[in-house]
């Protein structure tokens, strides 16, 4: 198998070159699912919860399998089920909302070895659709061989979280192979400072013919004007935390959020999840072996560690410090003029694979000033994700990404030295609740511009949304938009010179005062209930009424 | 702007919608939005050219005292615009409280009656009451299709 693989650029090229090309594809990331399962000791190790939230690995065994043959048969791409017990069982993952939200449920998993040979079963299943699906370029949303590079993409997302998994099974539970052998370089940390990043302006998101496999959340734009900050040179190191350590920050509210301290509380964590306190002396774990604490490798917490790392080192220095909010990152990533995964010749930081299966020294991969930019591990952002304007859900896939839009899951940028595929590219954009453990750590920004939250979100109110289908959805059995036909004779029957101020009584979600607003100098909506009225406001945000905003994605 | 609708059972879409896609975008900034009691209306609420009741007099709980006030805010020569499905709420509004709908004497008192019998003091009617449909979409296969009646009142110089 090939280690290094490149997502495929779907907007050209020769479609049976194409065809070939994804059918390497499918089957390299096939492999390095198994190649993966190759860390655990034994048959027994597949059925230990790693973590009490989720499920055990023989669930991610299965699951990315059966995701193929449950999204083809949706798409009507495939008419016949492979084993209904195995693609219902093995369909959905555990979606842990809080760090109590204990994952009870009792399942009766099958053997490992009836798993393996499902697998195989899907294996010669896809291979033979990726030989025979007619296949026409571009491929786009609607194109069949989408939904295959959905269920690569997918597996690809899963290498990653399973590997955090196996990092947290006991150590004798798994055995260290040649092909995940870990960076064996570590040493002195070096010691961080603040370099200047320029203001301008970033453009985020993608359009629907960018030329690369996308989930939904990353279509559409949002342009934001970055003014200048200061960037740490390093990702905060192991050693530049221990400083919050010793400084007893785990145990100093005034540092956390609250959020972060009811975590901590919970969880009566003393230091992050992946270091070893060994009588006097730290040792770390990584995917599959336990070495000596690298001090001068990142450091993997979660936000919430994160976060309160920086209000210390803020108090500590007098120096506004925080995380990048998701723009901020582009604006490094823009500066830095990183080519992005399909384009670069050999990966300009510690992802994608191309190196070792580990993290490795903050100092080692330089971009311009500043040190992985991408690639080492995962960043996490002071943003919680949201959608871009112009955002649409895949229709095959429609809770991959509006689950999330509730400002409880933060963004993560970058990748990490495992992030392959879509993972690896700029404009991917995962988002995990504050406290989940990924391969993820922070760099820290200085700035004086607050964070301002998404307020975007979709209005979800029983009582609210049909006003919102009434005022702004399309026309029904032929019948027109009644509020812009009682606009519309409020305007005839008012005369030019006297539409100064317009009153409009019980205005909902706004239709009817906007209409008024096309010739009256005023007009003021007003509502008994002010949840109605939230949505009439949100037409107001100039993300909705940019012009250059609205491409809409098909 | 985002919202959710309910398809069927559990299953909700997705949609968003931009000022631009009607025409809106460069009028945004005239207007406001505030929250109000329309059958106890302060007193900042007035001088207005045209005042639109878009289904809320069947909506608060004194419909009479609104429509016996509301002229008080309104500009010379301006107009009243009601639109209503007289589908007054019974668990809002006192059964005396009603603008209509009900007998009076032993006879039918319809809801025009009353509003004309009201609005009438103040306003002169221009032309005829007209019916408009809407439709209240419950989900994807369940809709409410209304008729408002709406009239137009030209204020008394
Ligand atoms: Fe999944």
């Amino acid at each position: 198998m090939q280690r290094v693989t490149k997502t495929i650029n779907l907007q050209s090229g020769d479609p049976e070159e194409k065809r070939k090309e994804i059918l390497m594809y499918f089957h390299n990331s096939f492999d390095l699912e198994e190649k993966l399962f190759e860390t655990l000791r034994g048959d027994d190790s597949y059925f230990l919860r790693a973590d009490p939230l989720r499920h055990p690995l023989i669930f991610y065994f299965g699951h990315t399998a059966v995701f193929y043959i449950n999204k083809l048969v949706l798409a009507r791409i495939l008419d016949k089920r492979i084993d209904p017990k195995f693609e219902s069982m093995f369909a959905v993952g555990v979606d842990e909302m809080s760090w109590d939200d204990l994952n009870k449920a009792h399942y009766d998993w099958p053997i490992v070895e009836a798993v393996r040979s499902y697998r195989n079963k899907v294996r010669n299943t896809i291979d033979r659709l990726i030989k025979q699906l007619p296949l026409t370029m571009p491929i786009g949303w609607g194109n069949p061989f989408w939904i295959i590079m959905m269920g690569i993409e997918h597996s690809r997302i899963h290498v990653e979280t399973s590997s955090v998994l196996i990092r947290q099974l006991p150590r004798d539970e798994v055995v260290q192979t040649d092909f995940w052998d870990y960076c064996h370089e570590q040493g002195i940390s070096p010691e961080n400072e603040l370099l200047p990043v320029p203001s301008g302006q970033v453009k985020l998101g993608k359009v629907k013919d960018h030329s690369i496999y996308g989930w939904d959340c990353e279509y559409g734009s949002r342009k934001v004007n970055i003014k200048g900050f200061n960037a740490s040179k390093f990702l905060v190191s192991n050693h530049e935390f221990l400083k919050f350590i010793e400084a007893n920050g785990y145990h100093k509210k005034e540092f956390w959020t609250e959020e972060g301290w009811n975590w901590k509380e919970f969880q009566q964590a003393e230091f992050p999840r992946f270091w070893i306190k060994e009588e006097e002396c730290w040792k770390f774990r990584t995917m599959a072996s336990i070495v000596n604490m690298p001090w001068n490798w990142p450091v993997e917490v979660n936000y919430l560690e994160a976060k309160a790392f920086c209000n210390w080192l803020s108090k500590e220095t007098g120096i506004n410090l925080r995380l990048p909010t998701e723009a901020e990152w582009y604006r490094l990533h823009d500066q830095s003029n990183i080519p992005d995964q399909p384009e670069w010749e050999k990966a300009p930081g510690n992802i994608n694979l191309e190196y070792k299966a580990s993290p490795c020294p903050v100092d080692k991969f330089k971009f311009d000033d500043l040190y992985d930019v991408i690639g080492n591990v995962w960043q996490w952002t002071d943003m919680p994700i949201d959608a871009f304007p112009g955002f649409d859900v895949h229709p095959l896939y429609d809770d991959f990404s509006t689950p999330t839009f509730d400002n409880r899951h933060n963004l993560i940028k970058g990748g990490s030295w495992i992030s392959t595929g879509n993972e690896s590219t700029k404009h991917a954009r995962y988002a995990f609740r504050r406290h989940f453990y990924q391969h993820a750590g922070f760099r820290y920004i200085e700035t004086d511009q607050p964070v301002i939250l998404p307020e975007n979100l979709y209005e979800e109110e029983p009582d609210v949304t049909p006003y919102c289908d009434m005022h702004w959805g399309e026309d029904k059995f032929g019948i027109p938009n009644y509020q812009k036909t009682l606009a519309d004779l409020a305007l005839n029957f008012t005369e030019k010179n006297s539409r100064q101020h317009a009153l409009s009584i019980g205005c909902k979600v706004g239709r009817t005062a906007f209409e008024l607003a096309r010739k009256f100098n005023k007009v003021t909506g007003l509502d008994f209930t002010v949840r109605h009225l939230k949505a009439g406001v949100a037409m107001q945000n100039k993300e909705y009424c940019d012009i250059l905003s609205r491409k809409k994605v098909t | 702007m985002r919202y959710t609708l309910k398809e069927e059972g559990n299953l909700i879409s997705y949609h968003e919608k931009h000022l631009t896609d009607f025409g809106l975008a460069e009028f945004a900034g005239k207007v406001d939005f505030l929250q109000g009691d329309i059958s106890n209306l302060i007193a900042k609420f007035k001088n207005y050219d045209l005042v639109l009741v878009e289904n809320a007099i069947e909506q608060t709980y004194d419909p009479i005292k609104f429509l016996k006030m509301i002229h008080k805010r309104m500009n010379k020569n301006s107009t009243l615009i009601i639109a209503s499905t007289y589908n007054w709420k019974e668990n809002i509004i006192e059964s005396e409280k009603r603008v209509g709908g009900f007998r009076k004497d032993g006879e039918s008192f319809t809801s025009l009656d009353g509003l004309t019998e009201i609005l009438s003091k103040y306003f002169l009617l221009e032309g005829q009451q007209i019916d408009i449909p809407f439709i209240y979409r419950e989900n994807a296969r369940m809709f409410k299709h209304y008729f408002s009646q709406v009239m137009i009142w030209r204020k008394k110089s």
